[in-house]
């Protein structure tokens, strides 16, 4: 196995002229690299993810909403059980929830909407999921979920209705931003990081968009304009 | 797969002669053209981000030796194992050899045109693992054991009550008398019995979009959430990637991305789009618990410093497809190649030998829509003419073009001949589109029925009138 890797490294090395090469220059290309890697150069952004407050807020629902997901604004993340109970009973589902262990979410007035969560990866038996984004897109609508041991990503892939509170103070701009924010914690990125824009679709058959393909159905944002 | 490249023509015309297909064809205009077009209209940066992306690519290539190491120490810091590939025989083997290790019996997968590259699913099921197709398009053809037709849509070649009969012929374990008309029914069925598969599968394969060598990340993108589910449930994540997938940071593949969902299905993003950067972490109750990385070469290093070396900026977007004559009208599968339309008609002689699909390079109109329609700025008309002379230097172009080029080059060098030898040739096209000859052409196979209306006079001589007219 190593033998392949110096074979097709050398292989390339000598498509590309390397061997022509003094040591020196070789130094330099390796220079080149490490520093376009420490300071990459910038592009540019698109000017339509160049907003903020309100503006940004609205942004992300007409995109989130575009690509259909399902976007509300509560006052307040403790509105959220009260707003779930009467989703669920619409829907007539039973009243549990596959929760991701978020301290945000364990602190929420559950019981007294008469929700009970369950914790863990997901089964085949969860229809309802509920995680907090890590972030949110306003560009595309996208919310920006990450493995961690608390929020495994199967929460989102696996139920029917995925419901994703996201804090209005996590909403950016771009992916660049989010990516900025994300890397300030955990520099090397987590498992997972997965942007996700509206629920699962496809349009395999006769090109006839289908939401609901093997990832949710539907997909509910609630932003928490207090957090 | 096996290439039948060689057959286009007889395929080609078969594909003329198919009704369904001709039917399901119809729909690449309203589903991607359109599409692409409200997308790129809507991104005012659209171009700008181009030129940058083809920057990012030529830079990387140039360095790509550099990249792909640095990419393979950030894998193995995380905890995944790169494993380098010369060819299809090695990338079979290695992906066999992890799954034996690790005692794997079944596999999901995600769409990956590499996999196809590769064949792997016949080699696996003659080793005893079962692989399952996950995306919708790439489980229905593998049900019906065709390859796929399309890099974005693999099924678009099916019409539903196709796609119903093939339901209904494997899946046992439904009502027969059940209702499978609506493409909804179709879906819902395979959703059910993909639950399964996914909560039991021992191992997920899947291409990758992208490589970053800065955080040794894998980009994977779908729609409809297979490939997530492949990567996040089972104990084994298998990504077999070619070697020009590697951007050096985050900050170039977002350019790359924000091209790719639009040239491709003209979404602003695609569903998901995951940064999967090594396996389960400690403490983490999901994910896979081996990471394994296959670097596959497959002929592409070839390509570095060649006439050739923009095909290595392709992100199978498949918009060249989407937008290409031929292919509008034949489909994927009379390429016989997993690659097809326009890049597939570039990158299968490349890859697999002129010999092997001699007629793909002259299967284009040289109208141009592809070039103008890629995201990635890939000259394709001018690498289809590149290989053309590669054959014309090699003697292997067809005696019938052969003659007609050196037929060509004699009247083109002597204008007095040329001129009242064609328009004595309009002339005489003219008789016979009134007596309607045209249509039953011989030997055209089909395409005389889709000639367009010839013009009155030569295209010099209406020229001249024009000046005239002017003056």
């Amino acid at each position: 196995m190593t033998d392949t890797r110096r074979v097709i490294l050398n292989s390339l090395k000598d498509r590309l002229e390397r061997s022509a090469n003094s040591r020196k220059s070789i130094e330099a290309m390796q220079a080149e690299v490490d520093d376009r890697l420490a300071d990459p150069p910038t592009h540019p952004l698109p000017a339509r993810g160049r907003c903020m407050g309100e503006e940004r807020t609205s942004l992300f629902i007409r995109m989130a909403k575009e690509a259909g997901a399902e976007v509300e604004r509560i006052a307040s993340a403790s509105l959220l059980p009260e707003r779930l109970s009467l989703l669920l009973e619409g829907w007539g589902l039973n009243q549990g929830l596959l929760a991701a262990t978020d301290p945000m979410l364990i602190a929420l007035p559950w019981a007294a909407a008469g929700i009970t969560l369950r914790h863990g990866r997901a089964s085949s038996m969860d229809q309802v999921s509920i995680a907090v984004a890590y972030a949110g897109v306003a560009e595309t609508g996208s919310l920006l979920l990450v493995a961690t041991p608390q929020s495994p990503m199967s929460i989102h892939l696996l139920s029917d209705l995925h419901v994703v509170l996201l804090p209005v103070s996590r909403l950016f701009g771009t992916m660049e931003e989010a990516f900025v924010h994300l890397r300030r914690e955990t520099p090397g990125l987590p498992s997972a990081s997965m942007f996700v824009t509206g629920p699962s679709r496809t349009a395999d058959i006769e090109q006839q968009m289908q939401l609901g393909a093997h990832g949710p159905r539907e997909l509910r944002v609630y932003i928490d304009e207090n957090e | 797969m096996e290439i039948t490249s060689n057959a286009f023509r007889k395929q080609a015309a078969q594909a003329l002669q198919d009704a369904d297909l001709q039917g399901a064809l119809q729909n690449l205009k309203r589903g991607f053209q359109e599409k692409r077009a409200r997308a790129v209209a809507r991104l005012p940066e659209f171009e700008d981000l181009q030129d940058h992306a083809v920057a990012i690519k030529d830079h990387t290539l140039r360095l790509l030796d550099f990249y792909l190491e640095r990419f393979e120490r950030e894998v193995v810091t995380k905890g995944g194992s790169v494993h380098w590939c010369r060819t299809s025989d090695e990338a079979r083997e290695t992906v066999l050899s992890i799954c034996k290790a690790a005692d794997v019996k079944t596999v999901v997968k995600g769409k990956s045109m590499v996999a196809e590259e590769i064949a792997i699913n016949d080699f696996l099921v003659a080793n005893g693992i079962e692989p399952i197709e996950t995306d919708l398009g790439e489980y229905i053809i593998q049900l019906r054991n065709e390859p796929p037709s399309h890099i974005i849509a693999p099924a678009i070649h099916l019409k539903r009550s196709q796609i119903a009969d093939t339901f209904r012929k494997n899946h046992g374990d439904f009502p027969s008398d059940r209702k499978l008309e609506e493409p909804r029914e179709l879906v819902d069925e395979a959703r059910q019995i993909m639950r399964k598969r996914f909560l039991s599968a021992d191992a997920g394969i899947t291409g990758a979009n992208l490589l970053i060598a800065e955080t040794g990340s894998v980009v994977l993108l779908s729609n409809e959430g297979n490939i997530d589910l492949s990567r996040a449930l089972p104990r084994v994540h298998i990504v077999i990637a070619s070697i020009e997938k590697v951007v050096p940071t985050l900050r170039d593949a977002t350019v790359i991305l924000r091209l790719l969902s639009r040239a491709a299905t003209g979404q602003e993003a695609a569903t998901y789009t995951s940064f999967v950067s090594g396996p389960r972490q400690a403490g983490e109750v999901d994910g896979p618990e081996a990471f394994h990385v296959l670097l596959l070469d497959n002929g592409r290093s070839d390509l570095l410093k060649s006439e050739f070396e923009e095909m290595l900026r392709c992100i199978r977007c498949g918009a060249c497809l989407n937008h290409c004559p031929v292919y509008g009208v034949t489909g994927g599968h009379a390429y016989g190649s997993v690659y097809t339309g326009p890049m597939g008609a570039v990158l299968t002689p490349l890859l697999e030998g002129l010999d092997k699909a001699a007629p793909l390079p002259n299967a284009s109109t040289f109208c141009g829509r592809c070039e103008e329609v890629c995201p990635m700025k890939i000259p394709l008309v001018s690498l289809l003419r590149r290989l053309r002379e590669r054959q014309w230097r090699q003697r292997k172009t067809s005696f019938p073009s052969r003659l007609s080029l050196v037929l060509w080059a004699f009247f083109a060098k002597r204008p007095a001949i040329y001129h009242s030898l064609s328009s004595l040739l309009v002339r005489l096209l003219r008789v016979c589109r009134k007596r309607g000859w045209i249509s039953i052409w011989p030997k055209a196979g089909g395409w005389g029925a889709r000639f367009p209306a010839l013009g009155h006079t030569t295209f010099q001589a209406a020229w001249r009138g024009r000046k005239e007219k002017k003056e």
